[in-house]
């Protein structure tokens, strides 16, 4: 599944939990995945599936009472998942940076993007004044914003949306970071600020060769800019492969039906096709594969021993039907 | 901007005309100012003579533009039980009570918005706790019980404080100050206390509240997400937005603190402002009452100014919008 190179990210059997009155409940459950360098992972899967859990935990900032109870992050051959807080401080912001779902918010609203953009800047790489203005003004400009002399003493109330997303993608690459996790980057904007946004994250990830761990619900999004798919479900990764393999043949039921009911301009249909039921919740994951309850393909095995990732097509799936001894059983069509 | 200080100039002016308003019918409904001025054996006829002579037979209107002419120019006449001019009287008691709450208002920001920033920071540690119980007590005691339990420990018991006046002050012209003396000084001490107290624990909640709902912000977040150090993150980024509230209350409490200084100036025998006015009530002294009445009126009028223009300072949402919208507003 991972990239032959040395990965720059590695991500080995993460699980986070929450504690609770009621214990410890567990929210992402044994995730492995690696990213090469200057990749885009799209990672998708329904609201509450743990993907921004994921890229919370690999920056840093779960938020109590969420901790990381048990796996290894891995960032350009350094274990960051155990830094001491001053230390993974340090690291965010310079080696992984972050752009959040909403721009609106995302700004502080009482300090001009500049001096927000120079703080970021003196933070991580100790520039002078000039210095730091000079690389300021540099990155609005390369990231697209229009009179970026005149637009750098601005407040980010003075900026529609879909600037303050670029300026907020500005801001994540003051220290030029090798890894960037974006947070639902486009979900808050308008659909046509959507395109330009993402093709400013596919311009920008080849232009300096950053990794981006684009974590979203919007296929369309993830079809059109990443490399590779990461579809997570209850928790845990159910698949991972090369996005064309995924989209064109999903190998597991799950992602089967997310692709299938994903409206297509072409097809003359209906109705668009749903999964019944609904996602456990964290704690209430049920024993085997915790798709089984909704999947139309199971089959004994699915109710009480859990799947890992398996090879198929040219990624990997947690699925029995790609068992050896099942696939031989059982034709999957 | 300046078509905004404006507006707020002609609103300021409203509020001081209807407050004038309501001085000036205290003279007209509150009691005879005849009866109060004259012996109990002074003939009608003379009477007569006295109202005509300071104009109370004059139409409604007129005696109201003249009272508020008088006013502007800080005249509010004669006080009955002093026979002093009003103006003289509250000159000699003003410095008091503005050094007081000065002070008291000093110490209720140097003490609350710290605590209030300790407190909003570390939630759970057991000085938060602490301190927060503190706050509790000095919310819930009345002024009063606290002036008399401090005046118990401070002055009777360790005899460390003076319990009541202001000690020697310096005159400086017509100010008298009791900043220069050690006596003065000492003097403030327990009534600056007591009056701050209130205002305080209020800061202190107000300050830990907003702390606590800036640091859930998405902006706070995305802040620790560029990797900016916590200190500059508390202060330079969820302080500063947890400001407006806390201006707002502490000017409105500023005002307060002039306005209610009077149960802690009672029981100090502070000669400030608020002793006089008890003294005025108890006696129907009418025009120091309306004279205090405008007085403080206009502190709360400048003091809103004021708060209305920290405004502007700290959030710059105000200024484009504002002025966006008061050109056409106007």
């Amino acid at each position: 599944m991972a990239s032959e190179r040395s990965p720059l990210l590695q991500v080995e059997n993460l699980r986070i939990a929450f504690a609770t009155r009621r214990g410890e409940v567990t929210a992402v459950d044994g995730v492995s995945f690696a990213m090469a360098p200057g990749e885009v992972l799209g990672v998708v899967g329904e609201s509450g599936a743990g993907k921004s859990l994921t890229g919370a935990a690999i920056i840093g900032l779960l938020e109590p009472p969420g901790h990381i109870a048990g796996g290894r992050i891995v960032l350009g051959g350094r274990r960051i998942d155990n830094l001491p807080a001053p230390e993974m401080r340090r690291l965010r912001g310079k080696e992984i940076g972050a752009i959040f779902q909403d721009p609106l918010t995302s700004l502080n609203p009482l300090y001009t993007v500049g001096r927000q953009l120079v703080e970021t800047i003196q933070v991580h790489l100790g520039l002078g004044a000039a210095a730091a203005r000079q690389r300021a003004l540099d990155l609005l400009k390369e990231v697209g914003i229009p009179a970026a002399d005149r637009r750098i003493d601005h407040y980010p109330h003075q900026f529609s949306g879909g600037m303050r997303q670029r300026v907020v993608i500005a801001l994540a690459l003051c220290a030029n970071p090798r890894l960037i996790i974006a947070d639902e980057p486009t979900t808050a904007l308008d659909v046509s600020i959507q395109a330009q946004i993402i093709a400013l994250l596919k311009r920008l990830c080849r232009d300096h060769g950053m990794a981006v761990m684009l974590v979203t619900h919007d296929m369309g999004v993830i079809a059109e800019t990443a490399d590779r798919v990461a579809v997570m479900y209850a928790g845990r990764l159910v698949e991972i492969g090369p996005v064309r393999d995924i989209v064109r043949q999903p190998r597991h039921p799950y992602t089967a039906g997310l692709m299938g009911s994903i409206p297509t301009i072409g097809g003359r249909r209906d109705r668009l096709q749903q999964i019944d039921g609904a996602m456990p919740r964290p704690g209430a994951v049920p024993p085997g594969c915790a798709f089984h309850p909704r999947c139309r393909e199971r089959f004994a095995r699915c109710l009480d021993e859990r799947p890992n990732l398996l090879p198929a097509g040219g990624g990997a799936a947690a699925c029995w039907l790609h068992a050896p001894a099942e696939a031989a059983a059982v034709p999957h069509g | 901007m300046i078509a905004f200080i404006i507006r707020r100039l002609c609103q300021s002016v409203a509020v001081m005309l209807s407050v004038a308003f309501i001085a000036f019918a205290l003279f007209t409904y509150v009691g005879d100012p005849i009866n109060n001025i004259v012996g109990q054996d002074t003939g009608l006829r003379e009477r007569e003579q006295l109202r005509h002579q300071l104009g109370l037979d004059d139409p409604f209107i007129l005696q109201f533009a003249r009272f508020v002419g008088h006013a502007a120019e800080g005249d509010f006449g004669l006080s009955y039980q002093y026979a002093r001019p009003v103006s003289e009287l509250i000159a000699e008691r003003l410095p008091a009570t503005l050094e007081l709450s000065l002070v008291a208002a000093v110490l209720a920001l140097a003490i609350g918005l710290p605590v209030g920033i300790y407190t909003g920071l570390h939630r759970y540690s057991w000085l938060s706790q602490l301190m927060l119980t503190a706050s509790l007590v000095g919310i819930s005691l009345p002024t009063f019980l606290t002036c008399i339990l401090l005046i118990l420990v401070f002055a009777v018991i360790l005899g460390w404080l003076p319990s009541f006046g202001r000690g020697s002050t310096v005159a400086l012209g017509w100010w008298t100050t009791g900043f220069l003396t050690i006596d003065g000084l000492k003097a403030l001490i327990l009534p600056a206390i007591t009056l701050g107290l209130f205002q305080m624990t209020l800061i202190i909640r107000l300050v830990r509240a907003e702390m606590l709902e800036v640091l859930r912000t998405d902006y706070i977040k995305f802040a620790r997400a560029r990797g900016l150090p916590n200190r500059l993150i508390h202060f330079g980024h969820a302080l500063k937005n947890t400001l407006v509230p806390v201006i707002t209350i502490t000017g409105l409490q500023l005002g307060s603190i002039i306005a209610f200084a009077v149960v802690t100036e009672t029981v100090f025998q502070w000669p400030g402002m608020g002793l006089l006015i008890i003294q005025a009530i108890s006696f129907a002294d009418i025009p120091v009452m309306s004279a205090y009445l405008v007085l403080v009126a206009f502190f709360f009028v400048v003091i809103n100014l004021i708060v209305d223009l920290l405004y502007y300072a700290v959030d710059p949402r105000l200024r484009i919008d504002r002025a966006a919208a008061s050109g056409h507003g106007i």
